[in-house]
């Protein structure tokens, strides 16, 4: 493991604002960014850097969802159901990261990060809402204010086991790889449950605290945390991403997503290739 | 999920946890939770990076080797002794208990504030998972 220098926190800072800004920028973590920066570029372990990655996942979903709040685009109880799917599936994953060869982690890592970038590329744009406001939300659906439309929108949750199956992979990768997970649920909940895009990434978002909570604290007892350097990932992470959110709103971000899925590309197939090694 | 109610009430229950109407949401409660608790780990993040870097070389020179410690009696002498490492972790538990709250306080507003004993019991189950994982910390 390097030495953590005063060089290797103000590059972690650095990297953590970047991958911060980005992540808040294209709806994603940051965790696909910052992963492989500790693990190919500074030459930490995977699973050091998967603990940081997720102890910046803890506070990245907390202060998106916070902001969020005011917009009842989070579904509690959809968000709270699914939540003991990625939490049991986080316990697991971070359990068996402790026994994974690093070239196993990496290959895992480069698929997912494949895939991300695949769905970013087509986001989906299936609308699955109920216009009429009188119609019931059921016992998990729910209704919230659209501001394109300016009317409310209301929708049902539909296929609940498959939510399920789908958040407990998301919280098994996300402690398996250090990331949030987001990227397999929110388009299973969005093409196959009736859950909204948006309501959609906000309730994912907002389980992903928990579940990353779930995981991390399995890598800090069994000593894979590096504390001045995950202190540094987080304040890096927390500036990137406060700045993210506000040029979010004004960036036309159809050609930076094209850019980042192709850097996803290549940080997919370097993990690969150095996976394979 | 069925029940038996009349669909007027239960639309009522439903929106309940969406719509404020008085009384504190778990939204409200949640959002407020999330902000301080972040908020003030990072800070308290930023104090123990300050001090780290205050006390070079010997310092960093231990956090080389440092890893996360999960032992409280160590935490508290390192607080005492106001040495950077130690003020870190403080920040790392504070991010973590952070999530842990909300679950916790959306439990007592599930029940309290709801009267919904399924969700009481759903969030309860979410509270035991996490707990798990801390439990392993030795």
């Amino acid at each position: 493991m390097p030495p953590v220098t005063l060089t290797i926190e103000a590059l972690t800072l650095f990297a953590g604002a970047v991958a911060g800004l980005l992540g808040a920028m294209l709806g994603i973590g940051g965790g696909v960014f910052l992963v492989p920066f500790l693990n190919l570029l500074l030459g930490f372990p995977y699973q050091a850097a998967a603990a940081i990655s997720l102890t910046t996942v803890i506070a990245t979903s907390s202060s998106v969802s916070a902001a969020r709040s005011g917009r009842h685009l989070i579904n509690m109880r959809l968000g709270m159901t699914l939540e003991v799917a990625t939490a049991a599936g986080a316990l697991l994953g971070g359990i068996t990261a402790q026994e994974m060869s690093q070239s196993t982690l990496r290959i895992l890592f480069s698929i997912v990060t494949a895939l991300t970038a695949v769905a970013m590329i087509r986001r989906m744009t299936r609308r699955n809402v109920i216009l009429d406001p009188d119609v019931s939300p059921g016992r998990l659906g729910g209704r919230f204010h659209e501001d394109e439309s300016g009317g409310w929108v209301t929708y049902q949750v539909k296929r609940l086991p498959l939510g399920l199956a789908a958040s407990f992979i998301a919280g098994n990768i996300s402690s398996l790889l250090g990331i949030g997970g987001g990227v397999v649920k929110v388009p299973v909940l969005n093409a196959w449950c009736g859950v909204p895009m948006r309501a959609a990434a906000a309730t994912s978002a907002f389980m992903i605290g928990v579940t990353a909570t779930a995981g991390a604290v399995i890598y800090y007892g069994q000593g894979r945390l590096i504390p001045v350097l995950a202190a540094a990932a987080v304040v890096g992470v927390q500036i990137g991403s406060w700045g993210g959110i506000h040029l979010a709103a004004r960036a036309k971000a159809k050609w930076l997503k094209l850019l980042m899925a192709i850097v996803l590309f290549v940080v997919s197939a370097t993990m690969l290739w150095r996976g394979l090694r | 999920m069925s029940t038996g109610s009349r669909p007027s009430d239960r639309a009522a229950r439903e929106t309940s946890a969406f719509a404020p109407e008085g009384g504190l949401t778990i939204q409200d409660a949640s959002a407020w939770i999330l902000r301080v608790g972040v908020v003030t780990s990072v800070v308290v993040m930023l104090c123990g990076l300050a001090l780290s870097f205050l006390h070079r070389p010997v310092s960093v020179d231990q956090m080389q080797r440092a890893a996360f410690d999960g032992n409280p009696h160590h935490l508290w002498q390192g607080l005492r002794d106001l040495r950077g490492q130690a003020v870190i972790e403080l920040g790392i538990y504070l991010l973590v208990f952070t999530p842990i709250l909300r679950v916790a306080t959306s439990m007592v507003l599930f029940l309290v504030e709801e009267r919904d004993l399924l969700y009481t019991v759903v969030t309860f189950f979410v509270l035991v998972l996490t707990l798990a994982g801390l439990l392993l910390l030795r």
